[in-house]
C-alpha cells in the first residue's frame, strides 16, 4: 500500500517537474518575443536575438498547425497522414496561383483553396477509411502513395512557376506603430490568425458532437463507437486537417516562399506532434512552437546546416529519452487500455 | 520409424528448396543471367546493372520490413553512406573488395547500434526515427567537404576486384550480380534458420516473442544490422555503376521509392523484391512505350480531333517525371487498398488457381502465412 | 525440518501483493516450491488465482513483494529474461503466433536452447542443419507426446481453443522450464485431452519441472499428484505455515 502511494506520489512530481519545465520554456520564448516588440527602444543584440527568435516562432506556428492537423487524423483514426504536407502545398499553390487567373482578393482566393482542400482531403480520408484497423505498413504507404498524387496535382497547378508567383497578402509592408516601435503587421497577423485557428479547433473539439466522438475513442477504443459515427467523425478529421494544412500553406508562402520542397513540411510538424506528445492537441502546438523557436536559435548561434538538422535531432533526443513527448501518455501507440491521450 | 529415414525426412523440410520443381526454373533463370552479357547490348546490360542493384536494396528493406516488421523510410541514408565510403575508399586506390567489405562494416555497425537505440519503441516511432536519421545524414553529406560537398563526387570509372579489372560493364555485371546471388543466398538460408523464426516472431507479435524467450530488442537490432549493411553494399556498387554521386541521389524520394517498390512487389517472400525491382526499374521505359503507342494511335486512326488532342496530350504526359510519379502513386494506392499482398501475392493466387483448376483453390498459399504485415496492427 | 539436500527451493514467494495500481486484488501470498513439486491453487472465480499468476510471470507489474525464482528476485524483469531463466507460463490466452503453423510454434519454443547466432545462419555450414534437425527432433517428440499429429502443419489461429491450450501446453514444454505455471489449462477440454495433457505434466514433473497450477473449483479435477490449497478473496487463508513450503 506504502508502495502504491509512493509511485503515485512520484508520478506527480515528475509531472509537475515536467509541467514546470514546459512552463519555463514558453515563458523564455515569449521574452525575446517581448524583447523584440520593446527592442527598438533598448536596441542592439537583444533585438537581433529576440527577432531571430521571433521569427523561428512564426515558424513555429506554422509547425503546430500542421502537427495539429496530423494530431486530428491520428486521434480520429490512429493512422499517420504523410500527405500532409501535400496539402500544405496544394493550399499554398492554388491560393496564389489563381492570382493570375482569377485577379480575385486575397480572402476569397484563401477561401477557395480551403475549400479545395478540404474537399480533397475529405476524398482522400474516405478512401484511406478501410484501411485504418489494418497494418501500420498499409497505412503508411497509402497515405505516402495519396501525398504522390496531390503532389502531382500541386505541379499541374503551378506548372513550374514555383518562384514567379506572386505571394501577396494585404498584410505585407504594412507596420504598426506602437509607442514608437514598428512591428511588421505579416507576422503579427500570422500569430492572430494561428491563434484564432487554435481556438476556434478547441472550441469546436470541446462542444460538439464530434469532440466528443475523439474523447470517446480516445478512452474506450474504436470499438465503442458504431461504425457510423466513426466514418462520419473520421471524414470530419480529414476535412479539418485539409483545411488546416491549406491555411498553413497560405500563411507559410510569403514567408518562405513557395517551393517545390513545401511538402516536406510534413517531416518537421512530426517531430513538433512528437515533442509535445504525440496525440495531444496542445503538444501539438507547444511542440510545433518549441521546434521552430529551437530552429532559429539554432540557426543563429551554430550554423544554417544546424538549423536544417535541428528537428530531427530533436526527434531523436525525445524519441531515445521520452518517447511519449511533454503531454503525452504511454498508451498512445497501444491498443487503447486506459486513457490514451491527454 | 527406422533412424536413418527419420533423419532425411527433416532434413528434406530444412533444405533450401523444398520442393524440388522450382530448381529447374531458377537454374534456367541463372544461366540466362550468365550469359545475358553475350545475348544483349551494352546498353541494356548497365540496365540490367541498375535492375540488380535496386533487387538488391529491395532485398535489404524485404529484411527489415517484410522479416522483422520495422519500417524504414529513411534507407536511403544507408545507401548513401555505403556509396560514399566506396568512392573515398576507392579515391584512395583501395581494392574494391576491401573498400565494399568495409562499406558494408560501416552501414551494418551503424545499423545495429540504431536499432538498439529505437528497437523498444513501437513501430510507428520507428518509422519516425528512420526519417530523421536519413535527413541528418543527407545534411551532413551534402555539406562534407570529403564527399564533395553539394556537387557530389566521381568515382574511379576503373575499380580493381581482387586484382581483376573491373573496366567494362560486363566485369561490373558480373560483380553486382554475384553479390545479388550471395545476399539473395543469405536471406534464404535466414528464412529457413531458427534466426528467421524469431524474426518473424517479433514481427507478427511483439509480445509473443517475448513469451518464446526472444530478446526482441536484440534481434531487432540484428535485423536493422543486417539491413543496413545489404543496404551500403547497394551503395557501394551503386558508386561503381553511376561513376558520380550527389548527395540529392538519395533523397527522401529515393527512401520512399525502395519502400514502396518491395510494398508493390509483395513482401511475402523474396520472389516479390525482384517484381517490385522490375516495376520500378522499368516503369520509365513502360511510360514512354505507352505514350509512344498512344501517338501512333492518334496519328494512325481517324478520330474526332478532340480524343486526338487528348490522346496527343497524354502521350505527352507520360513523357514527364511527373508521369512517373502519378504511376508510382497510383500502384502504391491499389496496392495497399486492394492487393495487399503486392504483385507476388496476385501471382501466387494465380498458380493456386491454374493449378486447382477445374476445382478452387481452397487454403491460402504459404506467402500469405508469411507476411503477418497485412492484417494486423500493432 | 531439513530438506534433503537434492530438493531446494526453486521458488519462493514472500509476501506478494498487486497489480500495481488502484484495485490490489492480491495479498500478502507466501509460499516455497521445490524442484519437481506441484503446487494446486483452487478457489471461486474472481479470487485472484490468474492475477497471482499473471503477476508471478511479470504479465503485470505487481505492489510489492518478491518473487525469488532460482535465487534471484524476478519481479520486473524482462519477459524474455524470465522464459531464458526457465519460467513459462500457460494462460488464458495462449501465447502462440496465431499466423504460423503448430510446427512452427513448436519449434520457436526451441529458441531458448539455440547454439548458433545470425551470421552462421547467413551461411548455413552442416552443423546449423544438423541443429535444425535436432531441434526438429525433439518438437515431433513433443508432438507424439501431446497427440497433436493432425494439426502438425494447421494454422493456429484456425484451430480451436482446446487444440490451441494443447499446442500452448507444447510451447511451455519444449522451452524445457524449471518452472510451469498453469491458469487453468485443463478447462473445457475432454477427458481425452485431459489425460494427455496431465501425462505429460507427470512425466515433466518427473524430469524436475515445478509446476504451480490454478483450477477453477466444481470443474474437473486433474489427477497430479500434487498439494491443493485454496484461494479466496485474493490470499491464501488456509495455509498454514507448515504447508507453506511445498516440496
Amino acid at each position: 500500500m506504502r508502495t502504491e502511494r509512493r509511485l503515485e506520489s512520484m508520478e506527480r512530481f515528475f509531472d509537475t517537474v515536467w509541467r514546470g519545465l514546459i512552463g519555463g520554456a514558453l515563458f523564455l520564448l515569449v521574452l525575446p518575443f517581448l524583447s523584440f516588440l520593446i527592442g527598438e527602444k533598448s536596441g542592439g543584440a537583444v533585438l537581433s536575438w529576440g527577432g531571430v527568435i521571433a521569427s523561428g516562432l512564426l515558424r513555429g506556428c506554422i509547425y503546430g498547425l500542421v502537427a495539429l492537423a496530423l494530431t486530428l487524423i491520428y486521434r480520429a483514426q490512429r493512422l499517420v497522414n504523410f500527405a500532409q504536407g501535400d496539402f500544405v502545398a496544394l493550399g499554398a499553390v492554388s491560393a496564389f496561383a489563381a492570382s493570375a487567373v482569377l485577379a480575385a482578393e486575397y480572402w476569397t482566393r484563401a477561401a477557395l483553396s480551403i475549400a479545395l482542400v478540404s474537399a480533397l482531403a475529405v476524398l482522400s480520408g474516405a478512401f484511406v477509411r478501410p484501411l485504418a484497423p489494418t497494418s501500420l505498413l498499409r497505412t503508411v504507404m497509402a497515405t505516402l502513395g495519396l501525398g504522390f498524387l496531390i503532389r502531382v496535382l500541386t505541379e499541374e497547378i503551378a506548372q513550374e512557376r514555383f518562384s514567379e508567383m506572386v505571394t501577396e497578402t494585404p498584410f505585407l509592408g504594412k507596420e504598426f506603430i506602437i509607442a514608437g516601435t514598428k512591428i511588421p503587421f505579416q507576422g503579427l497577423a500570422l500569430i492572430l490568425i494561428t491563434a484564432g485557428l487554435c481556438g476556434g479547433l478547441l472550441l469546436f473539439v470541446r462542444h460538439s458532437r464530434w469532440g466528443s466522438a475523439l474523447r470517446a475513442i480516445g478512452c474506450a477504443g474504436e470499438d465503442a463507437l458504431s461504425d457510423a459515427i466513426l466514418r462520419r467523425s473520421g471524414l470530419i478529421a480529414w476535412g479539418l486537417a485539409g483545411g488546416l494544412g491549406a491555411a498553413a500553406g497560405i500563411l507559410l508562402a510569403p514567408l518562405a516562399g513557395l517551393t517545390e520542397d513545401m511538402s516536406l513540411i510534413v517531416f518537421k510538424a512530426i517531430p513538433a506532434a512528437v515533442l509535445g506528445g504525440f496525440g495531444s492537441l496542445r503538444g501539438a502546438l507547444t511542440g510545433g512552437l518549441l521546434i521552430g523557436a529551437a530552429e532559429a536559435g539554432a540557426g543563429l548561434y551554430i550554423s544554417d546546416s544546424a538549423e536544417r538538422m535541428t528537428a530531427y535531432v530533436i526527434l531523436l533526443v525525445v524519441l531515445v529519452i521520452r518517447p511519449r513527448g511533454l503531454f503525452g501518455t504511454s498508451q498512445a501507440f497501444r491498443k487503447i487500455d486506459g486513457p490514451a491521450f491527454s | 520409424m527406422a533412424r536413418p529415414f527419420l533423419k532425411t525426412h527433416y532434413k528434406q523440410d530444412v533444405r533450401l528448396l523444398v520442393r524440388g520443381g522450382g530448381a529447374s526454373i531458377y537454374g534456367l533463370v541463372l544461366i540466362l543471367a550468365l550469359t545475358a552479357p553475350w545475348a544483349v547490348s551494352a546498353n541494356m546490360i548497365s540496365q540490367l546493372t541498375y535492375f540488380y542493384i535496386f533487387a538488391l536494396a529491395g532485398l535489404s528493406l524485404f529484411i527489415l520490413v517484410g522479416m522483422s516488421g520495422q519500417i524504414s523510410l529513411g534507407h536511403g541514408a544507408f545507401m548513401a553512406c555505403g556509396a560514399y565510403a566506396t568512392a573515398v575508399l576507392q579515391g584512395s586506390g583501395s581494392d574494391l573488395a576491401l573498400s565494399l567489405a568495409l562499406s558494408v562494416a560501416l552501414t551494418g555497425v551503424t545499423g545495429f547500434v540504431f536499432g538498439m537505440l529505437i528497437g523498444r519503441l513501437p513501430r510507428l516511432l520507428i518509422v519516425f526515427a528512420t526519417f530523421s536519421f536519413a535527413f541528418i545524414i543527407l545534411e551532413i553529406s551534402s555539406r562534407w567537404d570529403a564527399a564533395g560537398g553539394a556537387s557530389g563526387v566521381p568515382v574511379s570509372p576503373a575499380p580493381v576486384f581482387l586484382g581483376l579489372l573491373l573496366d567494362t560493364g560486363s566485369r561490373r555485371y558480373f560483380l553486382v550480380l554475384g553479390v545479388l546471388c550471395t545476399a539473395l543466398l543469405t536471406v534464404l538460408n535466414v528464412q529457413r534458420s531458427a534466426s528467421g523464426r524469431a524474426l518473424r516472431a517479433i514481427r507478427d507479435s511483439k509480445s509473443m516473442g517475448a513469451g518464446f524467450g526472444v530478446n526482441i530488442v536484440h534481434y531487432r537490432a540484428l535485423a536493422f544490422a543486417y539491413s543496413a549493411g545489404m543496404m551500403g553494399a547497394a551503395g557501394s556498387l551503386y558508386a561503381i555503376w553511376a561513376l558520380v554521386l550527389e548527395p540529392s541521389a538519395f533523397d527522401l524520394m529515393l527512401s520512399v521509392s525502395l519502400l514502396a517498390m518491395v510494398f508493390i512487389g509483395g513482401m511475402g517472400r523474396v520472389h516479390g523484391v525482384f517484381f517490385g525491382a522490375a516495376f520500378l526499374v522499368f516503369l520509365p521505359e513502360g511510360l514512354a512505350a505507352l505514350g509512344r503507342s498512344l501517338t501512333l494511335l492518334s496519328t494512325r486512326t481517324v478520330m474526332p480531333d478532340a480524343v486526338g488532342m487528348g490522346l496527343h496530350r497524354a502521350a505527352e504526359f507520360f513523357m514527364t517525371p511527373l508521369a512517373q510519379t502519378t504511376a508510382l502513386g497510383l500502384a502504391i494506392l491499389i496496392v495497399a487498398r486492394y492487393m495487399p499482398e503486392g504483385i507476388d501475392g496476385v501471382w501466387q493466387r494465380g498458380k493456386n488457381y491454374a493449378r486447382a483448376f477445374p476445382l478452387s483453390p481452397g487454403q491460402h498459399g504459404q506467402g500469405a502465412r508469411r507476411t503477418g504485415l497485412i492484417r494486423d496492427k500493432s | 525440518m531439513t530438506k534433503p539436500p537434492d530438493q531446494q527451493v526453486l521458488l519462493a514467494v514472500r509476501r506478494l501483493c498487486g497489480p500495481a495500481g488502484h484495485s490490489v486484488r492480491v495479498r500478502d501470498i507466501n509460499f516455497s516450491l521445490g524442484t519437481g513439486a506441484a503446487l494446486t491453487i483452487m478457489g471461486p472465480s474472481g479470487a485472484g488465482k490468474s492475477t497471482l499468476l499473471e503477476m508471478m510471470a511479470c504479465f503485470r507489474p505487481s505492489a510489492s513483494g518478491r518473487v525469488i525464482f532460482r535465487g534471484r528476485n524476478i519481479l520486473g524483469l524482462a519477459a524474455f529474461r524470465l522464459a531464458r531463466l526457465g519460467l513459462a507460463m500457460v494462460a488464458e490466452r495462449p501465447c502462440l503466433l496465431g499466423r504460423a503453423t503448430v510446427l512452427e510454434n513448436l519449434l520457436l519454443g526451441r529458441h531458448a536452447e539455440r547454439r548458433t547466432g545470425l551470421l552462421q545462419h547467413m551461411v548455413f555450414p552442416p552443423w546449423v542443419t544438423g541443429e535444425e534437425v535436432n531441434h526438429r527432433r525433439r518438437v515431433e517428440e513433443m508432438i507424439d507426446l501431446l497427440d497433436l499429429h493432425e494439426v502438425r502443419y494447421e494454422i493456429v489461429g484456425d484451430l480451436p481453443a482446446d487444440v490451441q491450450r494443447t499446442v500452448d501446453l507444447g510451447r511451455a514444454l519444449v522451452m524445457r522450464p524449471r518452472l510451469l505455471l498453469c491458469d487453468e489449462v485443463f478447462r473445457g477440454l475432454s477427458p481425452a485431452q485431459s489425460g494427455t495433457l496431465s501425462h505429460a505434466l507427470t512425466l515433466a514433473r518427473r524430469r524436475g519441472v515445478a509446476l504451480v497450477m490454478t483450477q477453477e473449483e466444481g470443474r474437473g479435477e486433474a489427477d497430479l499428484d500434487s498439494q491443493v490449497v485454496r484461494m479466496e478473496a485474493g490470499s491464501l487463508p488456509s495455509m498454514s505455515e507448515h504447508e507453506r513450503a511445498v516440496s
